[in-house]
């Protein structure tokens, strides 16, 4: 082709013109490499357009040097974290503070749960509370549940019923009850193929036996294990919740953490 | 507790995942668009995007690909709405100007005007070749993807990948060298085409 003297002549030429762009990058297979070397070696206007192109291809990959683009990036990283966090302060710490200290943390949590979760649990027999509460759970279990399931069932009770808040458990019924001579709410879910109850209760019954205060100022939460039922209490706004359920712990325990 | 602990797993994992890629996002975006604050601001879209789908980008074959993707959308939808002044480039001008001057010159010319022309000037050319080859040129020669992770990014085949790039640098070769485009303000061409199918 080094002989090529018209446009119309390099044009017809275009195919091998068009495969310098992927020799050049190394983008051919092997033989159509092979093929394109031979032809460049005797062909003076692929060999120049080889040139022209590697000469422009090398100029443009300077411009990838731009030294305030790390910068940059590192602060949308910090915004965006920000954002989905729900939290727009400036972050303060560099990268690896936060990212030590947040896992620090985590891990200090993980080992309380682990704790928590696979620590000795309470006797219910202790807490009268939470055995009548669990013979009210048996007794319900073994019959038909009351017929006028609903939240309005608990508006005349004087205390305030905190559902959980959990798209794992679904709501299916709700009742009252008495537990230790007070009113208290029963509120029944679904999760999976199980049903677990809460009993809601007043603060001041709630925090009435010492074992229970206890752990709700070590961990947050009472655990208790009675059979094949979990038990698991904790404090509300302003009342005290029993969940049971026939439920692994880590799994009750997952429900009220939402 | 819980959802303390889950956030923390999808920090740890877009600083794994996506971090790493911001800054090439940044200098794509920062090229076409030609405003690094514009840049950020996309590519902060791109980066919300990208963390709202974690679980299902976790198991993408090319993160990068995927991400620029989701970029060139953001920088479409901006297009449209910021209504880029792109002026009309006779392509086929461009072309048979290229194919004359590899008939008639050797190299050395070529190889002194690259070795003098400013990132600026190769910039703001870079600006005025249509999306379709500025953006292969850009991705490929500056940013470093591969063929493969072009046309997964845009959604095009290899072959319009190698096409692209080719009367891409094509033409951009001939603006850079062509005495006419010095004007800054571009004005001195006018359109036959802004597009060519590739």
């Amino acid at each position: 082709m080094s002989g090529a003297n018209s446009l119309d002549e390099i044009k017809k030429h275009a195919a091998w013109i068009d495969r310098i762009t992927p020799y050049l990058d190394e983008e051919l297979d092997l033989a159509a490499r092979e093929e394109t070397r031979k032809h460049i070696t005797v062909c003076a206007l692929c060999e120049r357009e080889l040139t022209r192109q590697r000469l422009l291809a090398r100029r443009l990959r300077t411009l990838a040097d731009r030294t305030d683009i790390a910068q940059r990036a590192e602060s949308i990283k910090q915004r965006v974290l920000s954002k989905v966090h729900g939290d727009m302060r400036p972050a303060t710490h560099s990268n690896a503070q936060t990212n030590d200290l947040g896992w620090l943390v985590a891990g200090i949590q993980t080992v309380l749960l682990v704790i928590v979760l696979w620590g000795p649990s309470h006797n219910a027999e202790d807490v009268p509370m939470v055995e009548e509460a669990y013979a009210d759970y048996q007794h319900m279990n073994a019959k038909d549940f009351p017929l006028q399931l609903g939240r309005s069932t608990l508006a005349t009770l004087p205390l305030p019923v905190e559902p959980l808040n959990n798209p794992g458990a679904r709501l299916i019924g709700s009742w009252q009850t008495r537990l230790r001579g007070q009113p208290a709410a029963v509120l029944a879910y679904r999760v999976s193929d199980h049903i677990v109850l809460q009993y809601v209760v007043s603060e001041q019954l709630f925090f009435t036996p010492p074992s229970v205060r206890q752990a709700v100022s070590k961990t947050g939460f009472y655990i208790s294990k009675k059979n094949r039922s979990t038990i698991v209490a904790w404090p509300g706004r302003q009342s005290g919740s029993l969940l049971i359920g026939d439920l692994p712990r880590d799994q009750l325990i997952r429900l009220i953490q939402s | 507790m819980w959802n303390y602990l889950q956030c923390k797993r999808r920090d740890y994992l877009y600083r794994k995942l996506i971090h790493p890629h911001t800054p090439w996002l940044l200098r794509l975006a920062a090229h076409r668009t030609g405003n690094l604050d514009v840049a950020e601001d996309l590519v902060q879209e791109c980066c919300l995007n990208a963390w709202q789908n974690l679980e299902a980008l976790r198991s993408s074959q090319n993160i990068r690909a995927w991400l620029t993707r989701v970029l060139l959308n953001a920088m479409a939808d901006h297009a449209r709405t910021h209504a880029r002044r792109q002026r009309l480039l006779p392509i086929t001008d461009l072309e048979d100007a290229h194919w004359e001057s590899i008939m008639s010159e050797d190299p050395g010319p070529y190889e002194c005007l690259m070795a003098t022309v400013s990132n600026a000037r190769i910039a703001e050319v870079l600006h005025e070749i249509p999306d379709d080859f500025a953006m292969v040129v850009l991705m490929h020669d500056i940013e470093g993807y591969r063929y493969r992770e072009i046309a997964e990014a845009l959604s095009v085949p290899i072959g319009s990948v190698m096409s692209r790039l080719s009367r891409g640098r094509r033409m951009l070769g001939v603006l850079l060298r062509d005495p006419q485009n010095d004007d800054a303000s571009g004005t001195k061409r006018s359109g036959l085409s802004g597009k060519d199918p590739a």
